[in-house]
């Protein structure tokens, strides 16, 4: 192991790495920041020059545009509430009101260490663990992925929302809209209503902005403040960069963030925007009812951007020890390893090891050169933000037809626009598109696993779980008592909220942040 | 810097000249980039091997080649998006001939494949191989099918893409030795993969490509090769049996990767463009791509190809028709 670790420093001498790594990253965080450009379309657009270079330098580069990317997805997720990518959909929920409070610069720089710090975790549990990963990847077929997804969903819908009615009433619109489309098990096209654009299901793109740009530009409209920054600012400034002191508080909830994201890297067809979700869900669970959260704390951009960075490491290891990617971005990576005449699978650490683990040492570089190009790019957005709404918000509508556009076209477009509309009223009425989203992005896995499961367990469904799939049965059952449980809770606090209330119960004031209070 | 900036003058110079030249041979094709739709999403084999060609048909068009994925309904939309096109000739499809044949016999299609496509070239054919994990406890197709007999509807077999990838190949398995086994979909080769090396599923077909390095570690072994010709481009399946060899000749589908464009197309564009995929055959850096990658060639121009579709999509339909009854 360490001859090979000493062998894989010497590729590392080679400055242009470096290099390659600087130009995707600055790529990437254009194509994220960009809605509707995805992390997936610049890695395949930009595959081509990565098919020329050495293995040592098309791989980092690629993987370079994709850390880029989804942090350039946080930037509008941030300031705006319209995540580039779906990976930073969870940091909209807390970034726009940070902004709002005048404090984007420290939402940024927070989703930047955080990203960082929770990548490098992974990667060094990777590089450490390769062998163990690989064996529980192996381990985790689809009865023991439908259970982990329904315990993420009780756990996501634990702290969703006051109202839980409403919480699930958005996320089986979510799974009734990931269902449109081709049936998986039998092909035939289902609920389209005869419409073309619909056959292959909703894509993912129009619905993001649809959800989310559409509704922001409506809101934008609504609120009379010239500026989407609401604190007076004399001039633009860059703001009040994060305090070491605030980024070290984060600190468990980065911790527990990059284990949830490491274990959700090992689950085949997850990915980041569920360990976003995961890990957003369990730090406001940790922090308790009376926390910050849903009134704009920086631990709640902390949670999601160090869980989604964490899933990093992890997802590559089934791609390089078994030759199987684990989503689209893994894909396409193996592809640039075949195309180079590498064959990722079980003899790649044989034949060139030096080589792999200088890939992954390269992806720890590649966070440090990361944190510098992010502090830099992210002082102009902060000034950026400040400009006023009537430059901004035509800026927003065109860059979010553009997304659409960069996708499909005009019925893809009036499909962003329709469900736009629909998620605007949602909004007003009180709901948490939050859930809808994370069910919609779930859905396809949900059906798929479960048929999976049902084939194999031949009908027997208990005995299947409970005998055969111990741990996927144990999840399950877990999951099952809890979302009773909080149901029975919630009932129960709803009748007692309806008797008349009890006075004394005082809310946190949400004028004062808390950073100013507690600062000494 | 003087250098560069006589280079720059001399550019500017040549473009003087190219500019009106290539105003008056306006009509010639092509004349501005052609793009190529993938019906599925990129990272796939079919991906690999469309980067590997778009760049060095671009050299031979002298226009940019530029890929576009549609994925989605297994493939139906990727072909519907080609079709709904311009049929000026610079939107072209790189697709199967499963997508071709056997989809639009299986799912709702809004268009006549035999009528609406033209073929411009077959790059290459895949076989699919039988595997199983290492320790499985048969060695021959002989043996599985006795094991499968002895417990029927028992064995886990996987399959990918719902009349897609390695689902005919299967059928035509399952029809061929009469075994009734438990079929389970899985959504990509990776995930049959894991199906197989887990002891989820007991067998699976697949191709060559993902499985090769687990054949050499000797995590998976090989029971057979569908169709009558052994595996001749890689030495580590050169032993297989073929399915003809084993006594199942009808077992024999074989995943085509093919060319088409829209039958609407100008006739000067389709001929440049079926020249064009002969002179990418015989290209040297198109050829050591190929050899990086490990894929063979099985160059077919599209006019022999084309004389073949009508017949193979009818010998898709009575498979497709039986599987249905039972």
């Amino acid at each position: 192991m360490l001859d090979v670790l000493f062998a894989a420093l010497a590729y590392l001498a080679d400055p242009l790495i470096y290099l390659y790594i600087l130009l995707g990253v600055l790529v990437g965080i254009v194509f994220g920041a960009l809605p509707g450009l995805s992390t997936i379309l610049a890695v395949s657009i930009l595959l081509p020059i990565s098919f020329a270079l050495d293995p040592i330098h098309g791989i980092p580069f690629l993987i370079g545009i994709y850390k880029g990317g989804i942090y350039g997805g946080s930037i509008p997720a941030i300031l705006l509430g319209i995540p580039g990518t779906a990976a930073s959909i969870v940091s909209a929920i807390e970034g726009p009101l940070l902004t709002r409070a005048g404090k984007a610069r420290k939402a940024l720089e927070m989703a930047l260490y955080s990203s960082a710090i929770g990548d490098i975790i992974s990667d060094i549990v990777t590089i450490v663990l390769i062998g163990a990963v690989a064996a529980v990847v192996l381990m985790i077929g689809p009865p023991e992925v439908f259970a982990i997804i329904v315990f993420s969903l009780v756990l996501i819908a634990s702290v969703s929302g006051d109202s839980g009615v409403k919480g699930a009433i958005a996320a089986c619109l979510g799974l009734a809209l990931g269902l449109i489309g081709s049936d998986p098990a039998t092909g035939v096209t289902r609920m389209t209503f005869g419409l073309d654009v619909l056959a292959g299901g909703i894509p993912l793109i129009p619905l993001v902005i649809g959800l989310f740009a559409v509704p922001e530009i409506l809101a934008s409209f609504e609120r009379r403040a010239g500026r989407f920054v609401e604190t007076s600012v004399a001039g633009a400034t860059d703001g009040e960069p994060l305090r070491p002191w605030e980024l070290w508080r984060s600190a468990r909830t980065i911790m527990r963030s990059s284990a949830i994201g490491v274990g959700i890297g090992m689950v085949p067809g997850l990915g980041q925007a569920t360990a976003g979700f995961v890990g957003y869900s369990a730090a406001k669970r940790a922090a308790g009812p009376q926390s910050d959260f849903g009134k704009g704390t920086l631990d709640g951009i902390a949670a999601p951007e160090a869980a989604n960075n964490a899933v990093n490491g992890p997802t590559l290891v089934p791609l390089l020890t078994l030759g199987i990617p684990g989503d689209a971005v893994t894909a396409i990576l193996l592809g640039a390893f075949i195309a180079h005449g590498l064959r990722p699978g079980p003899l790649l650490l044989e034949e060139s090891g030096p080589l792999v683990y200088a890939i992954l040492l390269s992806i720890i570089i590649a966070n440090l050169i990361f944190v510098v190009v992010g502090y830099i790019v992210l002082k102009p957005f902060v000034r950026l933000i400040q400009l006023r709404k009537a430059a901004l918000v035509p800026i927003i509508m065109a860059l979010s037809v553009l997304g659409v556009l960069s996708v499909g076209g005009v019925p893809e477009l009036l499909l962003a626009l329709v469900i736009g509309t629909g998620g605007y009223l949602m909004r007003r009425a009180g709901f948490d598109l939050a859930p809808l989203i994370i069910a919609f992005i779930l859905a396809d896995s949900i059906e798929f696993t479960l048929s999976q499961s049902l084939l194999y367990a031949r009908g027997d469904l208990a005995a299947y779980f409970f005998t055969e799939r111990p741990a996927a049965g144990a999840l399950l059952s877990v999951a099952l008592v809890w979302a009773a449980y909080l149901t029975v809770s919630r009932v129960r606090r709803s009748m007692r909220a309806s008797r008349p209330r009890e006075p004394g119960r005082v809310t946190a004031s949400p004028d004062i942040p808390t950073e100013e209070r507690k600062k000494p | 810097m003087r250098q560069l900036l006589r280079t720059a003058i001399g550019l500017a110079v040549a473009a003087l000249f190219v500019v009106p030249s290539a105003e008056l041979r306006a009509q010639e094709y092509p004349e501005r980039p052609i793009t190529v739709v993938l019906p599925m999403g990129p990272g796939g084999s079919h991906d690999i091997h469309a980067r590997g060609i778009t760049s060095v048909l671009s050299d031979v068009l002298g226009q940019p080649v530029i890929m576009r994925f549609v994925p989605g309904a297994g493939g139906v939309q990727g072909t519907e998006a080609v079709l709904a096109a311009d049929p000026d000739g610079y939107t072209i499809l790189f697709s199967s001939n499963g997508n071709d044949q056997v989809l639009p016999q299986t799912r709702e299609v809004t268009y006549n494949t035999l009528e609406d496509l033209t073929t411009l070239a077959r790059i290459n054919m895949a076989q699919p191989i039988l595997v199983a994990a290492a320790d499985a406890p048969y060695d021959s197709v002989e043996e599985f099918v006795a094991y499968a007999k002895e417990r029927p509807a028992e064995v886990n077999f996987g399959v990918v893409g719902l009349w897609g990838a390695t689902y005919v190949a299967t059928i035509q398995f399952l029809q061929a030795t009469g075994i009734d086994v438990n079929l389970i979909p899985h959504r990509g080769g990776g995930d049959a993969v894991q199906g197989v090396l887990s002891g989820q599923d007991q067998i699976t077909w697949l191709y060559t490509s993902p499985v090769k390095s687990h054949v050499v570690a000797r995590t998976m072994k090989v029971l057979a090769v569908a169709g009558d010709e052994q595996v001749t481009h890689d030495p580590a399946f050169s032993d297989v049996p073929t399915m003809a060899a084993l006594g199942y000749p009808e077992v024999n589908f074989t995943l085509e990767r093919v060319f088409f464009a829209p039958s609407a197309m100008p006739a000067d564009a389709l001929a440049r463009l079926r020249e064009a995929f002969k002179e990418i055959i015989d290209h040297p850096s198109f050829k050591a791509y190929m050899g990086r990658i490990g894929e063979p060639l099985h160059f077919m121009s599209g006019e022999e190809y084309d004389a073949l579709r009508a017949e193979r999509f009818e010998s898709y339909s009575a498979l497709i028709e039986s599987s249905k009854r039972n």
